[in-house]
């Protein structure tokens, strides 16, 4: 039985800051996002481009769902995200996902900080399960695909990188 | 006659002789004086190291303490009242008006009120006080959770310590501080075992005195006369042998640790030491443990007469065990409660008072008290491939399990009242047949129960993790997802022969497959084979996709088999325990992401420091559009298929899916099967592995089945990928036809790779050969109100 055990050390020097400046760009937009996905609010008329694939420009919906228990987590979680405890943050994300484990919107969560962990396998895989909880909120698949993209780019993968922009551009143009 | 001797002796002694050997012996004698004080000087300073050495040295080993799962508990969580309080009985809370005290609760109308203890969980010390929460008027749902000054949008109720884990030493205990011991405790302990312990220096000479007298009297070993120092002693550094010798040792070290240390610290080294009974391999030290053990509540929450109760235990654990032998320990604490009236503690008012109190160790209590030893030797494996020091184990940690006892105990009371059930109906013998199982949440493989047999609470044979056994028709979905795998030469719809086939094998005899009730069914759609698990369709399958894919699918999966599959494994002739077939499914409930099974989710260390958790990872092993169509095929096992009794029982909810799986000989019955949130893995079968005469859907199934009616659990709806889309199939000729045919079945495909349609409703012809079309054609009309509903399945 194989185990994934991580040892904790008191400090926990995950994050590197380094690295964590050159994602900033898909990580931050994407987290300003989903932030406003998970409370609920409508996006009015801003245009978000994240590595080429444009989305808003009008008045979208997205999940107002959330129960306050997820609502919660999230924002627990996103509080140690910003304080750089990345492990801490995901923690509490897997705790969410044990109360709603087919909520497509903390998997995502989850992908971002396995991102900004550099844990790019983790990062695609985590991303393409919140895929497989999305009917057809085509701006959550294009965040998750776009987490996938930048995984794959910063993993050297070509061929994936092609498979995934493809799979961004049938979203652009349904 | 006097002066006559004195004189005598003068004389010898005047006597140059004798005065050379008085001499000699004064010498001897004074050297052997001063060997013999090194001697008692070294044994005493060897002594005194020692106990100091030990006293001081972080001297207990402390098994690792191990916990069920804590309770969610948030606003929107459906969960019948009932429940939290079977939780609240476990963690043995208590029912008091207004819960004013840490540990009870009270409910009334449709609230709840708990006032928790204080609790480490991994990133907090949650501090002792009160929750209330809100339920709807039927009491299935928790509407509000609030705290006394604030609302709360979840909360956790904390688990229980359930067992231990250590390298060696089957001593366990729970240390505790001055601060956490009750005065009433310390003064029944005292009166009635020593009632000196404040005046004396270690030793009382008037009570050996009394002692002795008493077992002279009595001709027989009556009283012990020891201090608690001297029993501190005993228990803590020397065996058990009774020499006089032992009890020099005993008596000088007791003045020793007298000499160190405090009253105080002499008390709390007693009360975390001894001894106080045995709990399978198990041995209970300490009143804290104690406590749990035999009362399922800390001791602080214990009331002046279960105090008492524990004080009269030191006497003799086994003799006065108040599980065993109520009465010898319900008289022997108000043998203590006289005491302490005796000694001035308690007046006659508050003793009687006391002694009409029941024991608190009866039926209502049994269930804090259980361990299930078969999950823990799943946490032992955990560990063990972590934490590589044995001495960890005997460091106090906490560790923090998946167990959900809710869950187990439902498991472990199906699997006894079935098996005997299933024994009395069919005339077997009794006792006769075994049953192991494992239930898993499927979306992050945490192990949430695990039964090893049919003896609840019986630490022996784990048939779950070590009995290896053929797992029948279990394996046929790998089987049918290897050819699903590749779309564009298979479908749900696809016909596959259930003819006879003859496999040649190098170096062996032909292998010539038969159907369980030896007919054959022509060409059937490839749904229909799982569903009805025919054996023929299943290898004519496996055989054209090529044994060589179906074995990079169950490596893929998990199955890590040596050198290549023979042509049986198709049906199943591969041994596995349940929890190997569990790690299977697992990927096929979790829409083709593996994730490794747990049984641990975190570890803390004595202190409350994390040390380390098991984070979720998963893998993308096969692309969920597949999974879902052989899932879809295994909903159909249960709705209309050999687990259809399964279907039949949860009103045709197309909410499960499973597989039946029967060995050889009907020596091993098999059902795997999950729902929304848990798979759950069952093997019933004999130890002797003789016939049971039953089939899958006969035994395992009905284990499963049971479970999962008394389980809270989610159905299981497959979401519609955007790459999946459903299909009007004729069964006969597996074409595309128009949706308005009353014979059209319709099937979940992946988007462009749907079938060749064909003209008109009728069989017409395919590239295979058609049978039995009169009777599939009647068979339809009614089936086509069963398709269309089963397309709602989808959401």
């Amino acid at each position: 039985m194989a185990q994934g055990y991580i040892q904790i050390s008191k400090s926990f020097n995950l994050l590197d800051q380094k690295k964590m400046i050159g994602f900033a760009r898909i990580f931050l937009v994407a987290s300003t996002f989903l932030l406003q996905a998970c409370v609920g609010t409508q996006i009015q008329g801003e245009e978000v481009v994240i590595d080429g694939l444009t989305i808003g420009g009008g008045q979208q919906s997205v999940n107002t769902q959330t129960a306050p228990a997820i609502s919660s987590l999230l924002d627990q979680s996103q509080e140690e995200v910003n304080a750089g405890n990345l492990d801490e943050g995901a923690r509490v994300l897997e705790r969410a996902l044990r109360i709603e484990p087919s909520n497509p919107e903390i998997w995502h969560r989850m992908a971002q900080i396995k991102f900004s962990q550099t844990d790019y396998a983790q990062a695609v895989v985590t991303a393409s399960r919140s895929n497989t909880f999305v009917d057809n909120n085509s701006q959550l698949r294009a965040l998750n695909l776009s987490i996938m993209l930048e995984s794959y780019k910063a993993q050297g993968d070509s061929v994936q990188v092609g498979r995934v922009r493809a799979q961004i551009d049938n979203i652009q143009q349904p | 006659m006097v002066a006559k001797k004195t004189s005598k002796v003068s004389k010898l002694l005047r006597s140059p002789r004798h005065s050379t050997f008085l001499l000699a012996y004064k010498a001897w004698l004074v050297r052997f004086l001063i060997m013999l004080a090194v001697v008692i000087v070294a044994a005493v300073v060897y002594l005194d190291i020692t106990i100091r050495n030990q006293f001081e040295g972080g001297n207990w080993a402390i098994p690792a303490h191990v916990y069920t799962r804590p309770l969610d508990l948030y606003v929107g969580l459906t969960i019948a009242e009932s429940s939290v309080l079977d939780e609240l009985g476990e963690l043995g809370y208590r029912f008091q008006i207004g819960a004013t005290e840490p540990g009870t609760y009270e409910n009334s109308g449709g609230s709840l009120t708990i006032h928790v203890r204080e609790f480490q969980f991994w990133d907090e010390l949650r501090l002792s006080g009160r929750v209330r929460i809100g339920f709807n008027p039927t009491k299935t749902k928790i509407v509000s959770v609030t705290s006394t000054s604030e609302k709360l949008d979840l909360f956790q109720l904390e688990g229980r310590l359930f067992g231990s884990v250590s390298s060696i030493s089957h001593e366990d205990r729970e240390l505790l501080t001055w601060d956490q011991i009750p005065e009433g405790l310390v003064t029944a302990l005292i009166a009635i075992e020593d009632r000196n312990f404040f005046s004396h220096w270690g030793v009382s000479p008037i009570g050996i005195l009394r002692a002795a007298i008493a077992n002279i009297v009595q001709g027989r070993v009556v009283q012990g006369g020891s201090t608690l120092t001297q029993q501190l002693v005993k228990n803590y550094y020397l065996t058990a042998e009774r020499t006089i010798s032992r009890k020099v040792v005993e008596l000088v070290m007791a003045v020793l640790l007298e000499m160190h240390y405090s009253k105080q610290e002499l008390l709390v080294a007693y009360i975390n030491e001894v001894y106080l009974g045995q709990a399978g391999n198990r041995a209970i030290h300490g009143f804290g443990l104690g406590s749990q053990f035999l009362f399922g509540r800390p001791l602080q929450e214990l009331n002046g007469a279960e105090l008492a109760t524990l004080a009269g235990l030191v006497k003799g654990p086994s003799h006065y065990n108040p599980l065993k032998h109520p009465e010898r320990a319900l008289e022997r604490r108000n043998i203590v409660l006289r005491v302490m009236q005796r000694e001035g503690i308690l007046n006659e008012v508050q003793t009687g008072q006391l002694q009409q109190l029941p024991l608190g160790t009866g039926r209502s209590v049994s269930i804090q008290r259980r361990s299930y030893p078969d999950f823990l030797d799943l946490v032992r494996n955990q560990l063990g491939n972590d934490f590589k020091d044995a001495a960890l184990f005997d460091a106090g940690l906490r560790v923090y399990t998946t167990l959900n006892p809710r869950i187990q105990n439902v498991v472990e009371t199906v699997i006894s009242d079935r098996l005997s059930q299933i024994e009395k109906s069919r005339g077997i013998q009794a006792g006769s047949l075994e049953a192991a199982a494992i239930v898993l949440r499927a979306d992050n493989g945490e192990v949430v129960a695990l039964a090893g047999g049919r003896d609840r609470g019986f630490a022996g044979y784990n048939r779950a993790l070590d009995a290896i056994r053929p797992v029948g028709s279990l394996l046929k979905p790998f089987v049918y997802l290897s050819a699903l795998e590749q779309p564009s030469a298979y479908g749900l719809g696809s016909l596959i022969a259930d003819k006879s086939i003859t496999v040649s094998q190098k170096g062996s005899e032909d292998w010539i497959p038969q159907n369980y009730n030896g007919e054959e069914h022509g060409f059937v759609m490839l749904m229909d084979g799982l569903k009805h698990s025919y054996n023929l369709a299943t290898v004519n399958l496996g055989m054209e996709v090529g044994l060589d894919t179906f074995g990079d699918l169950l490596k893929r999966f998990k199955y890590d088999h040596e050198g290549p599959l023979y042509p049986s494994a198709l049906l199943g002739a591969v041994p596995m325990t349940v929890s190997e077939v569990a790690d299977l499914y697992l990927t096929l409930a979790n829409s083709g992401f593996k994730t490794p099974t747990k049984s641990v989710r975190s570890v803390l260390s004595d202190g409350g420091e994390p040390l380390g958790r098991y984070p979720l990872s998963i893998e993308q092993v096969a692309q969920p559009e597949s999974i879902a169509l052989i899932v879809y095929a295994m909903q159909q096992v249960v709705l209309d298929g050999t687990a259809r009794a399964i279907g039949d029982r949860f009103g045709r909810a197309p909410g499960y899916a499973g597989k039946t799986g029967t060995s050889d000989g009907y020596r091993d019955s098999w059902y795997a099967g999950f729902s929304g949130d848990y798979l759950m893995v069952v093997w019933v079968g004999r130890d002797d592995n003789e016939s049971t005469g039953l089939s899958g859907a006969s035994g395992a199934a009905h284990i499963w089945s049971d479970t999962f009616a008394n389980i809270s659990t989610r159905p299981l709806t497959l979401t519609l990928l955007p790459d999946l889309t459903f299909i009007p199939v004729n069964p006969v000729t597996g074409m595309k036809i128009d949706a308005s045919c009353l014979n059209a079945v319709t099937l979940p495909y992946i988007a462009s790779y749907e079938p060749a349609s064909q003209s008109g409703c009728a069989a017409g012809t395919s590239n295979r050969n058609i049978n039995n079309t009169d009777g599939t054609q009647k068979k339809t009309n009614k089936r086509r109100g069963v398709d269309e509903w089963l397309k709602g399945i989808f959401k």
